[in-house]
């Protein structure tokens, strides 16, 4: 499924939306639990060139040796790849997501691990996807299946989390080029800016640092994901700091950090649909 | 399946603790491919880098990374060992190991060595004295304490032939007592009467702790005492139908190179508890606090833990 480089930008653009409206609606399901709607808008774009233009999948087989693994570290950005799922075929019916809740569900707020519905792990403790990642990649050369990759999906607010680096210190070290991590960096985590909490800038000369090969994009702009991801990364693993912005596209969640974990209450639901809905009928 | 003859069972009971574990992984690692031991900076201890080399992980020292390397190894359809020191497995790792055995239950495999009284010339920072605690409290994962060399092989061998977490704390250093010398079936979940002078006292250890109550009851039916002595090496499960037909002896003890609250002794008191028996209970074991760095032996004797400390507590009992 792997698309190359060629990608239409128009149609991604379609599909983000759409994905977007897909995050609304599940948040809004949660009734008056909190959803992360800001971390899950940051990461569209992210999801929707991956997803969409690189990602090789089976939607016959979920566990299909070739296939491409998707870690989400992130855990608060789960209902943003449920959506990218839903989109591209994997999730059939976005009723399937049901409520996020509850013994008999498959698709939890934070993943939960469900091999058979192609989640390959548990998220929700941050700092932990990339040992998980780490093990994986070592495991595919050690299959000599040199042509799935391993992509990681990380907050810069779990950048926070020593363990990250832990991990991102022998990833570099073992060059395991089968590795591409995603930084949603959005700027913002619970209590405000990254910037006034632990300073977090110099990212891509800190994964330079760990021995990855390290670029800084805008993660909203397609043509930009899409190159970032059509580069091989040869003999060091690959690390996609993408600036974005937590709650991209709904006005009053945009750089909210309130926004990171909050109720979709009815009214907010129509607004937010609506302002999603409207940009899209811009374009 | 491996066969052991004499000769390779005394081999295994010359390894030593930490060797032992290399030992054995190699003889595994032939039989099935998909048998990984990933290791943090104890390779060269635990015989891997020596015995392990296509099937081995360096990953540094980084318990937490440990965890979840052989999560995502696991992932992939191998059967990975995580080796490390004791408190560090566990204690260090902690969150990832509640995201992995106790969230995903995957079936991944750790190793603790050093456990208990071992390293105490290195201080607290080197004993694990609470693994078993926190152990036990995470959901699927099987706790077991070998009494000796072999039983710890034959451990690895049920726990690398079985699609389930699991935690294997080994006690003592590289020179072990021989408790088991014949081949026999580990079965998970079962305890084992490895010594029977009467039913005065009931004994449960784990570790090698079994070998010391074992030498306790050797001196105490010169006094008139007859024990019953349990190795309780699968602390999680437990064996419930051996502690329930044994609770009609007048006192149990339990002995262990652990904190006495949240080890083998606490998990005894919950079966007891659990069936409504209304056995006396003993713990013997560290008592709510981190030992000033001493030797093993000074240790031990600090907290009642050799034959001659195990013998007269409990003859002062049973006055």
């Amino acid at each position: 499924m792997r698309g190359g480089n060629e990608l239409d930008i128009n149609k991604i653009s379609d599909i983000a939306h759409g994905m977007r409206e897909d995050i609304i609606e599940m948040c809004y399901c949660l009734g008056n639990n909190a959803a992360h709607l800001g971390g899950c808008m940051s990461l569209v774009e992210l999801l929707a060139v991956l997803y969409f233009g690189h990602l090789r999948f089976d939607l016959n087989d979920f566990k299909s040796e070739s296939r491409d693994r998707v870690i989400m570290s992130k855990g608060q950005g789960s209902i943003a790849m449920y959506a990218a799922m839903h989109r591209v075929g994997i999730i059939k019916d976005l009723s399937e997501v049901g409520g996020l809740l509850g013994e008999s569900n498959i698709y939890y707020k934070q993943t939960v691990r469900n091999t058979d519905y192609g989640i390959e792990f548990s998220s929700g403790s941050l700092g932990q996807g990339l040992a998980y990642a780490l093990g994986i990649a070592w495991a595919l050369k050690k299959k000599n299946n040199s042509t799935s990759k391993v992509y990681v999906f990380l907050g810069d607010g779990e950048c926070d989390e020593g363990s990250v680096w832990e991990a991102a210190s022998l990833v570099g070290h073992l060059q395991l080029d089968n590795i591409v991590v995603l930084v949603d960096r959005n700027a913002l985590q619970i209590d405000g800016f990254t910037y006034n909490i632990n300073r977090m800038d110099m990212m891509e000369e800190r994964w330079s640092a760990f021995g990855f090969n390290a670029v800084t994009i805008d993660g909203h702009n397609i043509g930009e994901i899409n190159r970032a991801l059509s580069f091989t990364s040869h003999g060091k693993p690959y690390a996609v700091i993408a600036d974005t912005v937590k709650g991209k596209g709904i006005s009053f969640a945009e750089n909210e950090s309130e926004w990171h974990q909050n109720v979709l209450t009815d009214e907010l639901y129509k607004r937010s649909m609506f302002e999603i809905r409207g940009n899209n009928d811009t374009l | 399946m491996i066969l052991y003859d004499k000769k390779m069972i005394d081999e295994i009971h010359e390894q030593g603790s930490r060797g032992i574990v290399g030992y054995m992984l190699e003889k595994l690692s032939k039989q099935d491919h998909r048998i990984i031991a990933a290791y943090a900076d104890v390779g060269s201890r635990f015989g891997l880098i020596q015995k392990m080399s296509g099937s081995g992980l360096q990953v540094s020292i980084a318990e937490q990374s440990l965890i979840g390397i052989i999560s995502g190894i696991y992932h992939e359809g191998f059967i990975p060992f995580g080796v490390a020191y004791a408190p560090f497995i566990t204690m260090r790792a902690a969150d990832q190991i509640r995201m992995s055995i106790g969230e995903m239950g995957l079936g991944i495999k750790l190793i603790g060595g050093s456990a208990g009284l071992v390293s105490g010339n290195l201080g607290a920072a080197s004993m694990a004295l609470d693994d078993i605690a926190m152990m036990r409290a995470i959901p699927n994962i099987s706790i077991f304490s070998p009494a000796d060399c072999f039983e710890a092989a034959k451990m690895m061998e049920v726990a690398s032939a079985t699609d389930a977490p699991f935690y294997i704390r080994m006690t003592g250093g590289n020179s072990i007592p021989r408790i088991y010398s014949e081949d026999f079936d580990y079965r998970i979940g079962k305890a084992d009467i490895v010594a029977e002078t009467g039913r005065d006292v009931v004994v449960y250890a784990s570790g090698m702790q079994v070998h010391s109550s074992i030498k306790a009851a050797e001196m105490l039916i010169k006094d008139g005492i007859g024990c019953t002595i349990v190795n309780m090496s699968s602390i999680k499960p437990i064996d419930e139908k051996m502690i329930c037909s044994l609770c009609d002896i007048r006192l149990a003890v339990s002995v262990e190179e652990h904190n006495a609250i949240g080890g083998l002794g606490s998990a005894v008191a919950d079966v007891l508890a659990t069936h409504s028996r209304s056995q006396k209970l003993v713990k013997i074991g560290i008592n709510d606090e981190y030992p000033k760095p001493d030797t093993y032996e000074n240790l031990l004797n600090k907290y009642g833990l050799t034959s001659e400390k195990i013998y007269m507590r409990i003859k002062n009992l049973m006055r």
